[in-house]
């Protein structure tokens, strides 16, 4: 064949292969697997982890992927968990407060290799996403201030996060005049001791640092043990919560943001998933008073059950 | 190339190739930069036109949506009694007509007071003062029926135990109480996600959305308002503060989005589209991505289709190039194929013509050459040899004065005979018996003259005597070998043998000697040889055959070195011949 002719043919074979593989390639152009994430909860209910999840399906939405939910099979989470990977789950957010579950969980991710992320919980070295415990003792301090009342009596714990708490709170005191009492007696208490009983009658605020310590006060308060010059600040009492504030049983409410938990657990693990390193992340959480209770701001920590 | 084209000048299959290139590669070029970004451009604008149109729906659906809301409240307000108080027929219609619209969470109607007539959603937790204190019912008594007021999203707390993320509408009523007219407020409050649907589920590209500002430039409705508020998302308000409609740009996280902003008519909203411009002009990217891949693909097609063209074009005049070259180099016997386009064909026919007249013409010169040449060598060979004939005569003489008359006369007559038939009345060709003849004479003065130097032995069949020869091809043949033998033969006797025969269609003579003989280097030369140098005699014989009969025929000389030499001539038989 002469050389024109076959200088023709593969200019044809070409453009040919030019059109061809170029409409592949744009044809080919198939958007990124989606991945599932999911969120493996100790608990079936509560307002809770519904923010939680919302949260996590808004962040799944922003990046198009899928969350799913899947209850924890407290007798065989080994099982569960690699049946999860099987199916294809790229990652797990795990909430629950069972510590010996959650270390179980947490030995099964790390022999599959899965990354894992850990809701409402703080432990080093591990990823994990919970409540800035030191700001809500701040927080609470804040109210305390803005109320313009000097002495201030901690309703504690000996838990671990209602000593954050604390320490954020006696942080934020550090340097004020106020005259501060530190009560753990509380549970089942009929009466006052000494120097809560002298500060309250001054007109000391209370600041219950915990859900039970909450209760407490309110029990206190309901008894005629603390009166209506106390102002009570609590932290997660449960799903009374809006009508503590209507009812102006409580001053301020620090409560816990799961829907940002949520996101933010759902992000971390996206960014795990990359290559990113496990990090503990903290949420703020809310102050919520009369004053901003139904602002919309509040309204996903306030009220969860709203849609 | 370079130097060729300096040289010769650029091919015509060069020239064509380069400007049928030249011409598509214009062709492309203005496409890939006129046309292509001017439908790109119109693609651009399409699209962000397109997007505005998608915007523009969405506000007229929440302008339905708020219509339709605004009739409901009316006709709420609609069912309100002259004296409400007293006639309380009002209370179940309302109540249907709240159960009827499910967006509607609750329906009330205060009086001027603040104090609940009527609401569908149970008892109030909040009383007369607190109402007053609320926004939704001073901003309607200050509009005083005129307006309806639109609230923020919130969540209703007025209710006891009922709390719903709302938009609040309410509006100013009068009515009459004790004798006189008073205002009341009628309340009505929309589920927000009733609302926030009609702007969350507006999807602009792969990842736009539609947002919702109040007259403040606050934030009503955002897929990601939960995300704002926790800190986790940012939007950029700014961008769109001073401006009441239109488009504009800004760019966030690296992303240029182009701003649509529309006036919802009701509310005094505003809803801002947000599309990202790399997802609406993914048409536009597509256009160009495809433009670009046709055009490569053209670019490859007009490669090969000018490559294809030029051959096809130039093929016949390379063709006739070829051959004209074969011409230049002596090849006359080239014929032109006739063929390729009409112009070249007629070059063609013209080139094959001119080719054949060439080859006429040539023909015409080799003959009439041949024929000068003919004649030079007949001239030549015709003459005697003046040294032959001073030698021959000196014999006469010297014979003469002793007395050998006898001899003398024969050796006369020899030469008489062989002047005659060297003559031969100006013929060239003669009959084989003459030709013997005249060797035979000059045979006879030779022997006379060099008495027992040599015997020769002429012998011809009888068949081949009336056959014609070119005359004189015997003699100058037994004369060289007779000079070789007298020159070289060192005192002895040589024996020289001619024959005359018929092989075939062949007319043969052969001379033969047992001299000296010739070496083999000098044997291969001797016909070669150009004239002036020694073998005259047989070259001028062979080539007087050979121009008259053709170049198969002629001398061939056999000889080994001290054996002798064999000296054959051989022509047709029969040839009729020019004399």
């Amino acid at each position: 064949m002469k050389r024109p002719v076959i200088i023709s043919v593969l200019c044809l074979i070409a453009s040919l292969a030019v059109m061809f593989f170029g409409f592949r390639g744009s044809q080919a152009k198939t958007p990124a697997k989606t991945k599932t994430i999911t969120l493996l909860t100790q608990e079936d209910t509560g307002s809770f982890l519904l923010q939680l999840r919302y949260g996590a399906e808004a962040a799944a939405a922003e990046v198009g992927d899928k969350l799913s939910i899947s209850t924890l099979n407290r007798d065989d989470p080994a099982t569960q968990i690699a049946a999860l990977q099987a199916d294809g789950i790229a990652a797990i957010l795990l909430y629950g407060s069972d510590d010996a579950l959650t270390r179980q969980v947490k030995a099964v991710c790390k022999e599959l290799r899965l990354p894992l992320t850990l809701l409402d919980r703080e432990e080093v070295g591990s990823a994990c996403v919970a409540t800035d415990e030191t700001l809500a003792g701040t927080l609470a301090v804040q109210r305390v201030q803005t109320l313009g009342v000097t002495d201030v009596v901690f309703l504690t714990d000996n838990s671990l996060m209602a000593a954050k708490r604390l320490r954020g709170a006696t942080d934020a005191l550090e340097g004020s005049l106020a005259d501060v009492e530190i009560w753990d007696g509380w549970t089942n208490a009929t009466a006052l001791p000494e120097k809560v009983q002298k500060l309250t009658a001054r007109g000391a605020c209370v600041i219950a640092l915990t859900g039970d310590a909450t209760l407490a006060a309110l029990r206190l308060q309901a008894n005629g043990l603390l009166n209506a010059a106390n102002a009570i600040i609590g932290m997660d009492p449960g799903s009374d919560r809006v009508s503590l504030v209507e009812n102006g049983q409580v001053s301020a409410l620090i409560l816990p943001a799961p829907y940002t938990m949520g996101y933010r657990g759902y992000r971390l693990a996206e960014t795990m998933l990359h290559g990113g390193k496990a990090e503990s992340v903290t949420v703020e959480p809310k102050l919520i008073t009369l004053t901003n209770l139904y602002s919309p701001e509040n309204v996903k920590v306030a009220f969860p059950l709203l849609q | 190339m370079n130097l060729h084209w300096r040289k010769n000048g650029p091919s015509l299959h060069t020239l064509i190739l380069i400007g049928l290139l030249l011409f598509t590669g214009v062709l492309l070029t203005f496409m890939s930069v006129a046309l292509v970004p001017f439908i790109s451009q119109l693609l651009s604008e399409n699209a962000i036109e397109r997007t505005k149109e998608t915007v523009l729906q969405s506000v007229n659906v929440v302008d339905q949506y708020v219509d339709s809301t605004l009739s409901t409240l009316h006709f709420a307000t609609s069912l309100i009694p002259v004296n409400p108080e007293t006639d309380q027929s009002w209370h179940s219609q309302i109540e249907l007509l709240a159960r009827s619209n499910p967006d509607i969470t609750a329906l009330a109607f205060f009086d001027g007071q603040g104090e609940c007539l009527y609401a569908t959603s149970g008892k109030l937790r909040v009383g007369g003062y607190g109402i007053r204190k609320r926004a939704w019912f001073t901003q309607a008594l200050i509009q005083e029926g005129t307006l309806t007021c639109f609230s923020h999203p919130y969540v209703q707390d007025i209710f006891q135990n009922q709390h719903n993320y709302v938009v609040t509408l309410s509006r100013a009523v009068t009515y009459m109480s004790g004798g006189q007219q008073q205002t009341g407020v009628m309340l009505m409050d929309i589920d927000y996600s009733g609302f926030s649907a009609l702007t969350d589920n507006v999807k602009l590209g792969d990842s736009g959305y539609t947002y919702v500002l109040d007259k403040d430039d606050a934030l009503i409705a955002h897929p990601k308002l939960q995300l704002i508020y926790a800190g986790q998302a940012q939007e950029n308000i700014a961008a769109v503060q001073s401006q009441l409609v239109g488009l504009t740009r800004d760019k966030q996280n690296g992303r240029e989005r182009v701003l649509i902003i529309a006036v919802i008519n009701q509310t005094r909203w505003r809803m801002v589209g947000v599309a990202y411009i790399d997802e609406i002009l993914q048409s536009q990217i597509a256009f160009i991505r495809i433009m670009s891949l046709v055009l490569l693909a053209a670019a490859f097609i007009a490669l090969g289709a000018a490559t294809l063209m030029a051959y096809w074009v130039t093929r016949p005049i390379t063709h006739l190039e070829h051959k004209m070259r074969k011409v230049e180099e002596g090849d006359l016997n080239v014929t032109i194929t006739e063929r390729g386009f009409s112009e070249i064909r007629s070059v063609g026919t013209a080139f094959n013509h001119m080719l054949t007249r060439i080859r006429e013409l040539m023909g015409q010169i080799v003959h009439e050459q041949e024929m000068k040449r003919l004649y030079e060598l007949n001239a030549l060979q015709a003459q005697i040899n003046p040294h032959f004939l001073y030698n021959t005569l000196d014999s006469i003489i010297w014979m003469e004065e002793r007395g050998r008359s006898r001899e003398a006369i024969i050796m006369v007559s020899a030469l008489a005979k062989l002047f005659r038939i060297s003559i031969s009345k100006g013929k060239s060709v003669i009959s084989v018996a003459e030709e013997i003849e005249h060797v035979r004479n000059y045979v006879i003065i030779q022997k006379m003259r060099f008495q027992d130097k040599f015997d020769c032995d002429i012998q011809a069949d009888p068949e081949t005597l009336k056959e014609r020869t070119v005359k004189l091809v015997l003699q100058p043949l037994v004369e060289n070998a007779l000079n070789h033998a007298i020159d070289e033969a060192d005192g002895a006797s040589i024996h020289i043998s001619v024959r005359a025969s018929v092989e075939g269609d062949e007319l043969r003579f052969t001379v033969e000697d047992d001299g000296v003989g010739i070496a083999e280097e000098q044997l291969d030369g001797i016909l070669a040889r150009p004239t002036g140098t020694g073998g005259i005699g047989l070259r001028n014989v062979n080539e007087r055959i050979q121009l008259t009969f053709g170049r198969q025929y002629g001398l061939t000389i056999d000889s080994e070195e001290g054996r002798g030499t064999l000296v054959t001539i051989r022509m047709p038989r029969g040839k009729e011949v020019e004399p």
